[in-house]
């Protein structure tokens, strides 16, 4: 073996200036063309489907905007017996709300906190199985979560919770905020328990979608989580913070992925319907009281599509859709606008 | 300013050590009552099973800079480490011996170490401001650590500000935030922030390390002005940094303190062959 024997010398000589010019080969060029067409197909696509949802939903409402207008957002009453035909989604949007803000406030520091304990507190043995089990929430059905809302949480609430909230809280009677039909004063927060423990309630709902949006603000915070510098870690416990301090440290610089979290959480819950609809009661009340039956938009058009036997009911419900994709709507451009906000803050300011 | 180094204040199983009888690594300079900022006796550092730091006894003298040298893996950040307990955050890291910062065990039980933490400000090889504004970096150290009067926080920002002498950079823009300053200035920053607290002891982790040769110069005079009135410890990489910043120089290799004294005699009349071997840049 004589040492390395070069094939060709060190600088070998240049192609022929010609080949840069030469057609690139057939199947190439086609394959290209190919992947670009089907990208953009894919992008028009998607993009056609939302434009018809949104057109057959007008189309749908067309009568119902026609006949009712804006009085559907004034009118809290929904009777569609033929006749009488009240429609308006008041109430609907009253009981989404109400969920949904009840649902963020229990699921939000609940998810943040098992997000902290899994990235900053657990020990790595405990860490992952927290975590997928967790994660395992979300892979149940929306109807196994309503199957067991309404033959174990409720019954639970109806008999253990709720007869302790409402022994407390109907005697605290801070602030005056109204008058009911009776003539009696309406105090907060005694008013939130009127009518006493019923386990298919507004609080039921909230409590269902609480532990539906967990999994997901609870992920995705943890996935923000670890991504808190090691240096800013150092940093702060350089200069004597606790561990809470850091920790606070570490949340506030997640801050805009977090929110992001708990808007995803947020959109699960307005869309959410059947684990809702089978524990929220089903009534069109407007209540402030926790312990009031309800309806949520989506639960008010499963609960009735079947039914809707003549076209003002159905246009009716097409109506409902349409608001409640517009609500799903706003809440995004809110959030996105919210998040660059947060996000600009954080880069610039 | 400095309490004086008492022997009834510690509780470890050591006696107090006197500047006497503080064994070969010390570096007092005999013709000087020299104060001990930190006194080091039979330092242990284990991570897992590895054995990072080998029965170091050292003394750093109060008021002067102190550099730590040698190549890498040789111990010296891990010794710095455990001066504000930062080695405590590191699973399987197991710390024996005793230190003493102005006499006081700072591995005893009892030690808050939050409050050590104050007492001993940490500047890191990359700066690592918060994503905050720049007054509210500076701030932070005084948040944390209870003090709330707004005219109080102001005039303390601006005096480190000062002190750290980048308060006329940055006077016109202390609510813009932190990470629109050069690399240089965020390095400054970070040493205003640790020095807010008005810390005894001021450690320095190779902070200039990821600066340019200019941003390096101006933390580099930064340093000695800030030795009139603090002890700094500094461990660095640079060998030259080492000379121009430092009282005194201790030199590291894989885990032992090699040999410690006056920074000029450590470079041009080190004892030991193996400090001239590494100084004269034969290995490292």
């Amino acid at each position: 073996m004589s040492g390395i024997e070069f094939s060709r010398p060190a600088y070998s000589e240049p192609a022929e200036p010609g080949v840069i010019y030469a057609p690139q080969s057939g199947w190439r060029k086609w394959l290209d063309r190919l992947v670009y067409i089907a990208a953009l197909g894919g992008v028009l696509f998607s993009m056609a489907i939302l434009l018809t949802i949104f057109a057959v939903l007008v189309h749908g409402s067309w009568q119902a905007l026609g006949r009712i207008g804006l009085h559907f957002f004034t009118t809290q009453a929904w009777n569609p017996v033929p006749g009488r035909d009240k429609y308006g989604v008041l109430a609907f949007v009253y009981g989404t709300g109400v969920t949904t803000f009840l649902a963020l406030l229990f699921g939000v520091p609940l998810s943040i906190g098992v997000a902290v304990f899994i990235t900053r507190l657990a020990p790595r043995w405990m860490a992952g199985p927290v975590s997928f089990l967790v994660e395992l929430l979300a892979a149940i059905p929306s109807i196994a979560y309503g199957l067991w809302g309404c033959f174990v949480m409720s019954p639970w609430l109806q008999n253990y919770l709720e007869p302790v909230i409402y022994h407390v809280l109907r005697h605290i009677k801070i602030i005056p905020v109204g008058k009911y039909p009776s003539g009696n004063i309406e105090f907060f927060p005694a008013n939130l328990v009127r009518g006493g423990p019923s386990g298919s309630d507004f609080l039921a709902g909230g409590l269902i979608l609480t532990i539906m949006i967990l999994p997901i603000i609870t992920a995705i915070t943890r996935d923000v989580l670890r991504q808190f510098p090691q240096e800013l870690e150092q940093g702060a416990y350089g200069l004597g913070a606790t561990w809470w301090q850091t920790t606070r440290l570490a949340l506030v610089y997640c801050k805009a992925g977090i929110f992001g979290a708990v808007m995803l959480g947020m959109a699960r819950a307005i869309g959410e319907t059947m684990a809702v609809i089978m524990v929220i009661g089903n009534t069109d009340s407007i209540s402030a009281s926790l312990f009031a039956g309800g309806q949520t938009m989506s639960g008010v058009l499963a609960n009735e599509f079947m039914e809707a036997d003549h076209p003002i009911y159905l246009s009716a419900m097409f109506y409902v859709a349409l608001v409640l994709m517009l609500s799903s709507l706003l809440t995004n451009v809110i959030a996105r606008a919210m998040l660059s906000r947060i996000s600009a803050g954080r880069d610039k300011r | 300013m400095t309490p004086p180094v008492t022997a009834d204040n510690h509780v470890s199983g050591h006696r107090s050590a006197s500047a006497s009888a503080a064994g070969s690594g010390s570096m007092s300079v005999e013709t000087r009552a020299a104060r001990h900022a930190i006194e080091i006796q039979g330092l242990n550092v284990h991570y897992g099973k590895g054995h990072a730091v080998h029965d170091l006894n050292l003394n750093i003298t109060h008021g002067e800079v102190t550099a730590f040298i040698g190549p890498s893996g040789c111990g010296k950040s891990t010794i710095l480490r455990c001066f504000n307990r930062m080695n405590d955050l590191v699973s399987g890291c197991q710390v024996r011996g005793s230190i003493k910062i102005h006499g006081a065990n700072i591995y005893d039980r009892r030690t808050n170490v939050m409050e050590l933490r104050r007492r001993t400000g940490m500047v890191f090889q990359k700066p690592n401001p918060f994503p905050k504004s720049i007054f509210d970096n500076v701030a932070y150290p005084l948040r944390i650590h209870g003090i709330r009067g707004k005219a109080v926080i102001k005039e303390r920002v601006e005096k480190s500000l000062r002190s750290a002498g980048l308060w006329d950079e940055v006077k016109d823009r202390l609510n813009t935030s932190a990470l629109s300053l050069s690399g240089g200035q965020q390095q400054r920053l970070c040493i205003a922030r640790a020095i807010a607290a008005e810390p005894d002891v001021l450690l320095m982790d190779e902070p200039c390390s990821a600066l340019d040769p200019i941003a390096t110069k101006t933390v580099e005079k930064l340093i000695n002005d800030l030795s009139k009135t603090i002890t700094i410890v500094i461990v660095t990489h640079n060998m030259h940094q080492a000379v121009r910043v430092a009282h005194q120089t201790a030199f590291f290799y894989m885990g032992r303190l090699v040999e410690a004294g006056p920074t000029d005699k450590l470079f041009h009349k080190p004892d030991h062959q193996q400090t001239l071997a590494y100084v004269t840049g034969q290995f490292g």
